[in-house]
């Protein structure tokens, strides 16, 4: 039974850098049962220093930490929900 | 994807990143490069090269880093890094604003449940913080006095007479206070107030004067905001209240040093104001305290126990009339308990001393805080039982939609836990999210319970202590966040226990079958709440119920006198009038003009008015009796004109009323009441004979011309006592209460009685005129008042209980549609359908209802103590009130019933 997974970035910019709408990501995921996952960031080196994360360049994963595997699947850029399942980052 | 490892030229270049850098963002950004290192494909120069530009890109970035972090570390900047640990309480701070913002979102999201939840708290919040503030108001605030702790009254208590309270003699109140150890200093005060007139402000009416000891004000500390107290052994002066002050005197600021001159040309000067917060007596700190008028002296005259009313012949102190309260500071650590058990060994002395007046009489001592708050203690505090139980009903309520809602919720929670939440962390979002919805709650019900405590404030009657002063303040805030908190506390437990008890894989699988094992323990869980709701609407509506029979009983009470079309008004008779011949002309003259008035069919006059003054009484001997005095029945004592039982339409029982022709001269004669005739004179026609009153055995001997119907006069819930009347012509009283029956409207007539009152005399005072319809709503405005507040909570309780059957009835039908659509699939009528769902509900109900009964019935005791005329196991109540409630839930159950019968076979099988 597939579960969306809605994302969104908190931004701290670094002096000089301008701020950026992270926007919010989900990606689905069919949770097994005793599996632990994670979910993981992945972005340029630039935007990890910079810490604004703009929409586009981030990507939200989530990683089987029982295989070590990525196991979320399509990412879509979505409107604010109303609801989420969230792990705010 | 396969597992992998990272490549090691990666590793070794994110060592360029500052280290505190890396632990926050190396993992994310080791996977991104190695995706990118691994994306290199092509020729091996061509990867190469951009395998070293990545390799450069990282290192480059990463000393940039390191060379910010050292730029931050050498300028001290306050910006903290994202990377740089910024300390235990900003971590801490962050996951809870996180948690916050979740909740939010989680709250915004569900808004039927969030509205329903905040408004049910809400409403149980306000209700209570309203309540709890007139409690504290009228119950706990300490009284206006210095250390209010230590004062304490003493009262006459004697087994014979149905009051414990009563007033106190000369004599015994001396004896006391010099045999008392317990006391550190005890004074007097007249056990009630009088009403006179001031010269030159007849028209303002009457003002309300306390006689006191000379050290009665200081012993209470009362404050002066203008002049000084009386000294000890000053005559003839008075410190006048606030508000007479304001009122009467137009807040003159060169008041002290005044002389005024109130009926019977007692002339006294002004020393003193007392400052706005010192009210003296309190209403329930007078003797009979049943009356309707507002109690509150205006002047404070001392009064020092001198002359022929305080002292006898042989000079020494009177030591049968009862005429006192005292009031006294005790000794620290002594406390009223100590003190009643002293002095009841001190009047056990005097008795023996003095068997002639003191047999049969000992002594009380009340904590004065109890005293003036004792009428309204019941009361008060069944209505903070009753709001208690509805925040309570309201909370079982909220529980319900917690439960309903965690169990929708099972999958997210198993999601969040197998993405690693800890169980901290959920109970933490739990505990979060519950706080919030009970501080929205906690936020609306500040403005619920302002509003509610104006009303309440609207409804009560004057007669509640100090309720003026009600309003809310710090402790009722702090009350309600305390009772939001813990409601807060409470409800996280549910989705933890929700989540404690998921089969997560289930719950990951599938999410009704995960559900399935909550949702069989949930659903007891939610019986249970139900089960516990309805018992308390039980307890609560049974309460509403015995207070409404009880109204009812004392409404319908006949006071014995008519009570339509009868104006009542206290007049002050004019000071030219001293010698008693005069007195009598005018008031001749006075009932003949007033009762001659167009549209009053009948007038007389009483010195006390039925439900709306005060009483007196006195030891009765009949004729022939030589018992000792402090063994003559007492009776209350009333003069009384000739035309007065006519005017209130009371019937005469046997032989006759007071005559025009019985004059002053004859002896005295008397007409009593039924008890009367039954108590004292038992078996006997009392017509014809005499009796003395008084302890005075030499005392005129007066002869009893008439039984009269028995009137409620001190309130409609206490039975008759012995009364009798003798002809106020024998001794004219100084300030009357007339009693005019009218032909039509008569309030229509008090302008009429104002020009007789003015032609008659200009110095001629008139006051407090009021229908005897309002003075008997007012003498039930207590009991209205707790009544109107109780039914409320019982008709509240009542939707609650019937809401939340509804609730659980809804989730179940949801829950067994299928099983449903199963059985009518094979061939069960939808009727069966119905039956099922009703049976369910009738017996969550019926368990209830069972329940409730036998709180209710153990709890009789609360309300007994305010019932009349009905008992606290009354079975109309007992049957009527579980009735209403099974009739209630099931309608509740209809609605669930006709979706179930409704389901669609086809549709639910697929489910």
């Amino acid at each position: 039974m597939s579960t969306g997974l809605t994302f969104t970035m908190r931004n701290q910019p670094r002096a000089g850098v301008a701020g950026a709408v992270p926007g919010f990501a989900t990606v689905t995921l069919t949770p097994e049962p005793w599996r632990h996952y994670k979910v993981e960031v992945r972005s340029a080196p630039q935007t990890f220093s910079a810490r604004v994360w703009p929409e586009g360049q981030w990507t939200p994963v989530v990683r089987d930490r029982t295989a070590d595997r990525v196991v979320s699947g399509e990412l879509v850029w979505r409107p604010p929900p109303c609801s989420v399942a969230s792990a705010e980052r | 994807m396969t597992a992998r490892a990272t490549s090691r030229w990666i590793l070794v270049a994110l060592r360029a990143y500052p280290p505190a850098f890396r632990a926050q963002f190396g993992g994310d950004l080791a996977r991104t490069l190695d995706d990118a290192w691994r994306a290199r494909r092509g020729r091996l120069a061509a990867r190469t090269a951009a395998r070293l530009q990545l390799l450069a890109t990282t290192v480059s970035s990463g000393l940039a880093e390191r060379g910010v972090a050292v730029s931050r570390l050498t300028w001290r900047s306050h910006r903290p890094h994202l990377y740089e640990p910024a300390g235990r309480h900003a971590s801490m701070w962050d996951s809870l604003r996180f948690d916050l913002a979740a909740a939010v979102r989680g709250l915004t999201s569900a808004r039927a449940f969030t509205v329903l939840t905040v408004l049910a708290l809400a409403l149980g919040l306000g209700a209570n913080s309203a309540v709890f503030s007139m409690v504290n108001g009228v119950l706990l605030r300490p009284l206006p006095y210095q250390d209010p702790d230590q004062l304490a009254m003493v009262w006459s208590e004697n087994p014979r007479l149905a009051n414990e309270t009563n007033p106190i003699s000369p004599a015994n109140f001396d004896d006391f206070r010099r045999m008392s150890r317990s006391f550190e200093s005890l004074d007097y005060a007249l056990s009630f107030i009088v009403r006179v007139g001031i010269q030159g402000q007849e028209d303002q009416g009457v003002v309300q004067v306390l006689r006191v000891g000379p050290t009665l004000l200081p012993i209470l500390g009362a404050r002066m905001q203008l002049g000084r107290l009386m000294g000890p052994d000053e005559r003839d002066v008075a410190v006048v209240s606030d508000r007479a002050w304001r009122t009467r005197f137009g807040a003159d600021p060169a008041i002290i040093g005044r002389k005024i001159v109130l009926s019977g040309n007692e002339s006294i000067t002004i020393v003193g104001v007392a400052a706005p917060e010192f009210v003296f007596p309190l209403r329930d700190m007078l003797w009979q305290a049943g009356t309707t008028t507002p109690q509150v002296a205006d002047l404070w005259i001392p009064m020092p126990m001198e002359g022929p009313r305080w002292v006898l012949r042989d000079g020494t102190l009177i030591r049968s009339t009862h005429a006192l309260m005292a009031i006294g500071r005790l000794r620290p650590g002594a406390t009223a308990a100590q003190a009643s058990a002293e002095l009841r060994a001190h009047a056990q002395t005097l008795a023996d001393r003095y068997p002639d007046s003191n047999r049969g009489w000992s002594a009380r001592v009340v904590g004065l805080h109890a005293q003036a708050t004792g009428s309204m203690r019941v009361g008060l505090s069944a209505l903070q039982g009753g709001a208690l139980l509805l925040l309570l009903m309201a909370a079982v309520n909220v529980t319900n939609l917690v439960l309903a809602r965690s169990i929708a919720r099972q999958r997210e929670l198993a999601v969040r836990s197998a993405l690693g939440a800890t169980a901290r962390q959920l109970v933490r979002q739990a505990l979060i999210e519950s706080l919030l919805l009970a501080g929205l709650a906690l936020g609306l019900s500040t403005v619920v319970g302002v509003w509610l405590l104006r009303a309440l404030v609207a409804l009560a009657p004057a007669t509640v202590p100090r309720i003026a002063d009600v309003g809310a303040g710090v402790e009722t805030w702090a009350a309600s966040a305390g009772l939001a908190l813990a409601i807060g506390i409470a409800l996280a437990i549910v989705p933890v226990w929700v989540a404690a008890r998921t089969d997560v894989r289930g719950a990951l699988q599938d999410g009704s079958r995960g559900a399935a094992g909550v949702s069989r323990s949930g659903g007891r869980l939610r019986t249970t709440l139900v089960v516990a709701e309805v018992a308390l609407a039980v307890v609560i509506t049974i309460q509403a119920g015995l207070l409404f029979r009880s109204f009812t009983s004392v409404v319908t009470t006949h006071p014995g006198f008519q009570t339509e079309n009868l104006l009542t008004f206290q007049m002050t008779t004019p000071d030219r009038l001293t010698a008693v011949e005069a007195k009598r002309a005018f008031y001749d003259d006075w009932f003949a003009r007033l009762s001659t008035l167009p549209g009053v069919t009948a007038a007389g006059g009483t010195t006390r008015i039925p439900l709306g003054s005060s009483s007196v009484t006195t030891s009765a001997r009949v004729e022939g009796n030589t018992n000792a005095a402090s063994s003559l029945p007492e009776v209350e004592f009333r003069r009384a004109s000739s035309d007065y039982f006519r005017a209130m339409g009371m019937p005469i029982v046997k032989g006759r009323a007071f005559s025009p022709a019985d004059r002053p001269t004859d002896p005295a004669v008397a007409v009593i009441n039924e008890t009367m005739a039954r108590a004292v004179f038992p078996g006997v026609d009392p017509v014809g004979r005499r009796l003395q009153i008084g302890p005075d055995p030499t005392g005129a001997w007066i002869t009893v011309v008439g039984v009269v119907g028995d009137i409620r006069h001190n309130s409609l819930e206490v039975a008759p006592p012995p009364e009798m009347y003798i002809d106020m012509r024998g001794n004219p009283p100084n300030g009357p209460f007339m009693a005019v029956r009218t032909a039509g409207d008569p309030l229509a007539l008090v302008e009429t009685i104002r020009g007789l009152a003015k032609s008659a005399d200009a110095t001629l005072v008139i006051s407090d005129f009021r229908t005897m319809s309002d003075l008997r709503s007012a003498a039930l405005a207590e009991r209205r008042f707790v009544l109107t507040l109780v039914s409320g909570f019982g008709v509240l309780a009542l939707l609650l209980a019937v809401v939340g059957v509804y609730g659980v009835l809804a989730l179940v039908v949801a829950e067994r549609t299928s099983e449903m659509g199963l059985r009518m699939a094979l061939g069960a009528a939808p009727a069966t359908v119905v039956r099922l769902v009703l049976r369910q509900a009738l017996t969550l109900t019926a368990v209830g209802i069972g329940l409730g009964l036998v709180v209710a019935a153990g709890a009789a005791g609360v309300t007994r103590g305010v019932l009349v005329g009905v008992t606290a196991y009354d079975p109309l109540t007992y049957v009527s009130v579980p009735a209403l409630l099974l009739a209630g839930a099931a309608l509740a159950a209809l609605v669930p019933a006709r979706r179930a019968m409704k389901a669609d076979p086809a549709l639910a099988l697929r489910v």
